[in-house]
């Protein structure tokens, strides 16, 4: 017998940073030197509060340029970002940063234009909780996946980039390690690892890795 | 003793709302915290928005086995005239502290500190009334709390000078938005959006069969789509810019507007606002004036699910409950882009922000014409409500902060 899956979930606190940009220099500025945890709140956070629902852009950054700074084309750069293609957040800064500079160069009429409303950068902390429920096999985790909050899907397939340093989530790293010679283990590890996190909800997506673990029989 | 109509649910009675895994975290987080003394401090036990939520709150904690009471400072009319002024000046209203207001405040909060319990090891103080209590507590063993409603970010200079020192003194301060939060304070600041309760009179389900009577009773027909603002007749929130907005989008889109405040016979502003919102409308008979007693949250309720689009046009907020309420109720909200409104709505996601009267004429039309948009936006308001601005959320933030505190923040 191989290792229990261990559900748990992840809680998160806000602070406020304090540091406030009024325009497209300031919030480039700013990305550069927010803390990590204000990076993750702003991605990461950020989809899961909005976890109901596809929408145009998941970051507060792309949203935030849309609406208050009235600035289609710096949303649909930084919109375009894939908190998939990011295993750490100081590469995920580095990218935020060089997209809003590159755009304050180009556009530099607009880099001062005040915004609507100012962005506040924030921080996350997160408290991770056992939730008492383990799962010994695919099955038996595709019984337990409905029982658990949107919190503990968030940080299972999301987040967990960030703790592994890989590109993938819990679910696959665990079918991979414990069954590495079942093929279809591995395909339906592939399948969740390719699963379009932006075009489906979270509950939706919970409900094809459900109807994926179906699938396996160990 | 309950009060004012107010009763308390219990934890299980949230779980249809706001799903098993909610409640299950709750349980867990306690579980982790372990035994701890927590005690709030304000200055009403009835009135006022702090007092509502703490009502329905502390039973909760107690439920979940955290030894949590409510303490309320005692204060006469010149230390509340006082504490008003100052709560004024922090919001951005002109005012100078005299030295006998600062001695009626400083007087009154040394002589509260005797009567109170603050053997805890979380004391959280509500807004700026009982701020000045920590300065006469002499034992440190509680973390002290600041949880702040309202908006500090532009306060005026004179008074806040003469708060900041006993500001400083806290461990940490809680704010409800990230615009209300004050740069010079020195001290942490964590987000707490304030929340509704979802079985609250205000926000409860009701059966068609009230919501009918309600407005009958109110004067309103059903036969043509209201379009609401709930919000008391106050210059900034834009009655009569709401008005010329309803009469804009009225030409193309049959509807009814109704406006429901507050009595305004204290408020001198008011009453002044009430007439001219009353001159603006003419004798329309698509505009619907009301003027409610202050508890009528039943009423409230009934309008705000009776209406197919929810306004909240003000040129100044605070967090904006009332978008919280649409939204809740899946309504189409359309709210200003200022204060706490675009911390709720997600522009064309869950509803929508304007900038303008026209802007806001423009998306009755659209949202009139569009059951489609109507539909997805409240879905998907509700939702956020569920995510972000319910009680027991509130409840989970407590319960968050003192967990971090107590284990060390990062």
């Amino acid at each position: 017998m191989g290792e229990f899956f261990t559900l748990k979930t992840s809680s998160n606190l806000v602070e406020i940073t304090g540091l406030r940009a009024w325009n497209m220099r300031q919030l480039g500025e700013m990305i550069g030197m927010a803390p990590d945890e204000s990076i993750f709140h702003h991605t990461f956070q950020s989809f899961r509060e909005h976890h109901y629902v596809t929408e145009p852009y998941a970051s507060d950054f792309a949203q935030w340029a849309e609406v208050s700074l009235h600035f289609p084309l710096l949303a649909e750069e930084l919109g375009v970002l894939d908190i998939r293609d990011f295993v750490s957040l100081e590469a995920l800064r580095m990218e935020l940063m060089g997209i809003v500079m590159r755009v304050v160069d180009e556009h530099s009429n607009w880099a001062r234009r005040p915004a609507d409303y100012p962005f506040d950068f924030c921080r996350s902390y997160s408290v991770i909780n056992e939730l008492g429920l383990q799962a010994n096999t695919p099955g038996e985790l595709a019984r337990i996946l409905p029982q658990v909050g949107i919190r503990c899907l968030h940080y299972h397939l999301i987040e967990a980039r960030l703790r592994i340093g890989l590109k993938g989530n819990d679910f696959s790293f665990w079918l991979r390690s414990q069954w590495e010679d079942n093929h279809k283990c591995l395909d339906v590890a592939d399948a969740i690892e390719s699963m379009d996190i932006y075009h489906y909800t979270l509950p939706e997506l919970r409900d094809r890795i459900i109807n994926l673990l179906r699938e396996v029989d160990v | 003793m309950r009060e004012n109509s107010v009763c308390a649910n219990a934890l299980d009675e949230y779980t249809p709302l706001i799903g098993e895994s909610e409640v299950k975290e709750l349980r867990l987080l306690v579980e982790r915290l372990g035994s701890v003394r927590m005690t709030m401090i304000n200055s009403t036990r009835t009135g006022g928005g702090v007092a509502e939520i703490l009502w329905r709150l502390m039973p909760l904690f107690e439920e979940l086995g955290v030894q949590a009471t409510w303490q309320v400072m005692k204060g006469d009319e010149p230390f509340f005239q006082v504490t008003k002024n100052i709560h004024n000046a922090l919001h951005g209203m002109p005012h100078e502290l005299t030295p006998k207001e600062r001695e009626i405040y400083l007087s009154t909060t040394k002589a509260n500190a005797p009567d109170l319990d603050f053997d805890h090891d979380f004391i959280f103080i509500h807004d700026p009334q009982p701020a000045g209590l920590i300065k006469y507590v002499k034992s440190r063993k509680a973390t002290w709390i600041w949880r702040c409603h309202i908006d500090i970010s532009h306060p005026v200079p004179g008074v806040w000078n003469f708060l900041e020192p006993t500001l400083r003194r806290y461990h940490s301060a809680i704010v409800s938005s990230p615009a209300f939060a004050q740069g010079k304070l020195g001290i942490r600041q964590f987000l707490f959006y304030p929340s509704i309760d979802p079985l609250s009179d205000k926000n409860r389900e009701i059966p068609q069969r009230e919501i009918n009577g309600i407005l009958k009773r109110l004067g309103i027909p059903k036969d043509k789509p209201i379009v609401l603002q709930v919000s008391r007749y106050d210059r900034l929130k834009d009655p009569i810019g709401v008005i010329r907005a309803f009469r804009l989008a009225q030409r193309h889109v049959p509807c009814r507007l109704v406006l429901a405040g507050g009595a305004a016979d204290d408020d001198p502003e008011g009453a002044e606002v009430l007439a001219e919102v009353k001159a603006e409308s003419g004798d329309d008979p698509d505009i619907h004036i009301l003027v409610l007693p202050p508890d009528s949250n039943l009423e409230i309720n009934a309008l705000q699910r009776a209406a197919t689009v929810v306004l909240q046009k003000s040129l100044r907020e605070g967090f904006g409950l009332t978008v919280t309420e649409g939204l809740w109720k899946k309504r189409a909200v359309i709210g200003s882009a200022v204060g706490g409104i675009p911390n709720q709505i997600r522009n064309e996601v869950n509803g929508v922000l304007v900038h303008s009267v026209a802007g806001c004429a423009n998306e009755i039309r659209r949202l009139l014409s569009d059951r489609v948009l109507r539909e997805r936006f409240g879905k998907y308001g509700h939702e956020a409500v569920r995510e972000e601005f319910l009680i027991t959320g509130a409840l989970r933030r407590y319960l968050l902060l003192m967990l971090m505190l107590r284990e060390g923040l990062h």
